[in-house]
Formats: C-alpha cells, sequence, structure tokens
C-alpha cells in the first residue's frame, strides 16, 4: 500500500479548509419584502385647483368675496377641520376615516352633530414632486360634480 | 450604414397609393337623408322619431378583419331631467335592408375607438351639447343587438325609429334634439377622404317644445336675457348668473356697469328674505370680455343670504340694475319699477 506523502497530505488538507470555508461562506439571504408605506395625509391643505362639472373656475370664484385661496382643510389624528368655508363635501368639522390606510381609494367624512357619515373617492398623486390631494363631492345637486384638488401648506 | 432597400419613384407612388387607400377605405359612410320628429309634445306623450338613412360601405378588402364586425350606432341628445337613460323612456328599433332589429343601451363600459373614452363622454367632447344655449342636456347611446360583418361596395338603406316619453322632470322643456348616427368599428371618426371629412352623420331635429306641466319652462334653443350655470343647482353650490346686455335694447344697453337685485329671496317655510337688492362689489355683474356684453356673477347663495344651517332657499326673485339701481331690466327685458322678475328656482330636477 502506498504511504501518502506529506505534501500529499498537506494538499489533501489544503483542499479540504478550502472546501470547508467555501461551504461556510454560504448562506441563504432573506428578502425582506417592502411594505406600502400608510400614507399620510395629516397637516393642512389648500385649494390650487376647482372645477365645477369639468370647467376651472379657480379664479373665477377666488375673489374678495369668496376665497379658495383661504380654504383650509386639515387633517389631525382622526379629526378635520375646515377653515373659511365654501361649498364642500361637509359644512361642519368632525371625524375622518380612509378605507385602506396604505392603498386609500375612499374618505370618509362625519361632521359633528351628524350620523350620516359621507364618502368620496379621492385620488392622492404625486404631481411635480409634490403630493396633491383631490377630492370629487357634490354639494347640491347630485349631476354637478365639484373637484378641489388640494396641496399641503408648508 | 448602407441600405439594402431599394424603391424606384414610380413604385414608391404606387407603395405610397396603397397605404393611403388602405387607410381611407376602412369606412362606413353613414347619412340620415330625413328626419320626421314632432315639434310639439306633453309630458308624459310618447313620441315617434323617425330617421331614415343609408350607409355605403367602403372598405378595403385587406383590411383585418375583414369582413367588417359593426353595430348600428345612435347617439342620442337628450334634456338630463328626461332620465332617457336610466328610467328606460326611450327605446329604439330599426329596418334595414340587412335586417330589422332594436338598439339597446350602449354599455357604460364600451370605449368609443377614436377617442378611447367612453361613448356618452366622446360624444359629449365631439358634439357638446348640440344647438343648446344651456348645457342641461346629455348624450345617450344606442347600439343595435344585432352585429353585421360588412363588406365592401354594400349600401344599406334603413329607419331608425325612437320612441321617446317625454317630460320626466315634471318641467316644460324647450330644446334642440340631436342625432349622431355611425358604426361601431368606425365611431366618431373624421375622414377627409369622403367629401363632407366624416364618415358619421350629425343631425339636428327641429326645436321640440315640450308642455303639459305646471313646471318652469326651460328654453335652451332662445338666448335668454339671464340664465344660470348650473342651470338647476341647491343653495349649497356655487352658480354663476350671466346677464346678455346685447340680447335686446334695454335701459342698460348703454352701461357696462351692472348688479344683480334679488328682490326676494324664498325659503322653504314659505318666508322671504329681502333687502338684497344692493349695488355692491358683491352684487357687480363682471363682463366677460370688454365688448362681449355678457356679464357674470359667481355666488355661493349660503353664504351670500347669511343662511343659518335649518334655512333651505327655493327661489331667487331678482332684477338686474345700474350702479344707481334706478335703472331696473326684468322679465323680457322690460324696465321700470314694476317690470316682471326674473325667476330661479332651486331644484335638481
Amino acid at each position: 500500500m502506498k504511504k501518502i506523502s506529506r505534501l500529499e497530505r498537506f494538499n489533501l488538507l489544503l483542499v479540504f479548509a478550502v472546501a470547508l470555508i467555501t461551504w461556510s461562506s454560504c448562506k441563504t439571504d432573506k428578502i425582506r419584502s417592502l411594505s406600502e408605506p400608510v400614507k399620510d395625509i395629516s397637516g393642512t391643505w389648500k385649494i390650487v385647483k376647482a372645477t365645477r362639472n369639468g370647467t376651472d373656475i379657480t379664479t373665477v370664484v377666488d375673489t374678495n368675496i369668496y376665497n379658495f385661496s383661504k380654504f383650509r382643510l386639515s387633517f389631525s389624528g382622526n379629526g378635520y377641520t375646515v377653515t373659511n368655508p365654501l361649498p364642500f363635501i361637509v359644512s361642519a368639522n368632525g371625524t375622518y376615516s380612509v378605507d385602506n390606510p396604505q392603498y386609500p381609494f375612499l374618505i370618509t367624512f362625519t361632521a359633528t352633530g351628524t350620523t350620516t357619515p359621507v364618502s368620496t373617492a379621492f385620488t392622492y398623486p404625486i404631481v411635480n414632486g409634490v403630493r396633491v390631494l383631490t377630492l370629487v363631492f357634490s354639494p347640491g345637486c347630485p349631476q354637478n360634480a365639484y373637484s378641489y384638488s388640494f396641496v399641503k401648506v408648508n | 450604414m448602407r441600405s439594402y432597400i431599394k424603391i424606384k419613384g414610380r413604385n414608391l407612388w404606387k407603395l405610397c397609393m396603397l397605404a393611403v387607400l388602405g387607410i381611407s377605405l376602412t369606412c362606413c359612410y353613414v347619412l340620415v337623408e330625413k328626419i320626421d320628429q314632432p315639434t310639439t309634445a306633453v309630458a308624459g306623450q310618447t313620441i315617434t322619431i323617425n330617421l331614415r338613412d343609408s350607409v355605403n360601405t367602403q372598405i378595403s378588402t385587406n383590411q383585418s378583419p375583414y369582413p367588417q364586425p359593426s353595430n348600428f350606432v345612435l347617439a342620442f341628445l337628450a334634456p338630463k331631467g328626461w332620465d332617457v337613460a336610466d328610467n328606460n323612456n326611450m327605446t329604439v328599433s330599426y329596418t334595414s335592408s340587412l335586417g330589422n332589429g332594436n338598439m339597446q343601451l350602449m354599455p357604460a363600459s364600451a370605449i368609443e375607438p377614436n377617442s378611447k373614452l367612453t361613448w356618452a363622454k366622446a360624444a359629449t367632447a365631439k358634439f357638446g351639447i348640440g344647438k343648446n344655449l344651456v348645457n342641461d342636456v346629455e348624450w345617450v347611446v344606442f347600439q343595435s343587438s344585432q352585429q353585421y360583418a360588412l363588406t365592401n361596395g354594400i349600401n344599406i338603406t334603413g329607419n331608425i325609429i325612437i320612441k321617446l316619453k317625454v317630460g320626466a322632470d315634471g318641467n316644460n322643456t324647450y330644446y334642440f334634439p340631436e342625432y349622431v348616427t355611425c358604426d361601431s368599428f368606425d365611431g366618431y371618426s373624421d375622414d377627409t377622404y369622403w367629401n363632407n371629412g366624416k364618415i358619421y352623420s350629425q343631425d339636428n331635429g327641429p326645436c321640440l317644445l315640450q308642455t303639459g306641466t305646471n313646471g318652469d319652462l326651460h328654453d335652451y334653443c332662445n338666448p335668454q336675457l339671464t340664465s344660470f350655470n348650473p342651470p338647476k343647482s341647491l343653495d349649497n353650490e356655487f352658480i354663476t348668473l350671466t346677464y346678455n346686455n346685447k340680447l335686446t335694447p334695454t335701459v342698460l344697453s348703454n352701461t357696462t356697469n351692472v348688479y344683480l337685485c334679488v328682490d326676494s329671496a324664498y325659503l322653504s317655510d314659505g318666508s322671504a328674505i329681502t333687502n338684497y337688492c344692493v349695488q355692491a362689489e358683491k352684487s357687480n355683474l363682471v363682463q366677460t370680455t370688454p365688448t362681449s356684453g355678457l356679464f357674470n356673477l359667481t355666488i355661493w347663495p349660503r353664504s351670500y343670504f347669511g343662511l343659518t344651517a335649518s334655512q333651505t332657499l327655493t327661489k331667487l326673485v331678482y332684477h338686474i340694475t345700474d350702479q344707481t339701481g334706478t335703472k331696473r331690466v326684468g322679465y323680457g327685458g322690460v324696465s321700470g319699477s314694476s317690470s316682471p322678475a326674473f325667476v330661479y328656482k332651486f331644484g335638481c330636477k
């Protein structure tokens, strides 16, 4: 039987060592799933565009008498407040909720003193780097649709 | 880079012609030859409107799909208050050389092929409110239940028969019906190949006067001295009053500073708010352009009249005045202290 030389033994050990290091360096990487962030609408919003039945009325209405530029909609916690009111989906302050915090499509307002919540679809895109909140509603006749687009007040 | 494509000038010309013809000859030219439509009707009455149509097909046999699958399409302009789409107040049938049948409402999700909008929205975008002067009308679109495989070079003649129940909103209405007919494959397609540059047919009927109710007359055929937009609203909306100072000679004809003078604003309990015949910034109508003669004022009635949460407006009775308030114009352009007032009623129907 052939004896294993010292050099061969060394080479064998080297192979084992390299194999051991290679094996021990392998590990399973767990890919963390990215969760959609909760859409935070808290803060104070101002109107940048308003339409009535598809026609832009932003400048038509924004006068010394009625001020789109002064209207403010603020969300805090589960409450909202309206400052310098205009025709809107609700006429008084109250509470609000969204149907899904991560993928909201519907916002519901419940004005204080009423038991009937009012819901409307809303969009929340980023336009030119700025988050724009758009609400579509009918403050009077259902066939008359108003759309207010808001940006956050800095 | 060297090109290996070699097309001689004459062949290139032929190729271009084939391409142009291939694009142009993929249409069905629809023509409404005659409209039989009454000019008067009584609320609740079902009137019959007959459109005599012809369709000439010019379809390239190289087109895919060929034969061209098509439904006949009718878009009809009706007062919103008549609820033509929602309440089944309108039925449509047809007779034709291809066969007879009924038309049904176009599915709400169906897309008009040119605009990529829904058929009703596409009609609104392309045809607006027809000859009507007030935007209180809507397009309702029907298509034949039967689909036809259209081949090249056929002439189809036929009649579209509309049964229309009028006056569902309880008002009296005077408006221009409008009809657009086409095939579903081509839609509202413009095409310069044809002489008139379109392959659908767009036609106005005569103004239709519907009476027989105790409601107001909504006249969309004739210009009005004053009008409101939206024409139907409640007090918690912005409403825009327009005064047409060029329509007829009045005591305000030479004035460019005109005001809304509300004689009485009536509430739902029957009481009236007065003292709103004022000449101030809030009642000042602004001319749209320096010489238009059209003056606008947008108000939010709940705020304008300082209503409490429990108060609801039912109607406004008003005049238009000059800055002094002494020159007053009322209904029909009549002036003077006893001139009849304009009236605007709040309501959604």
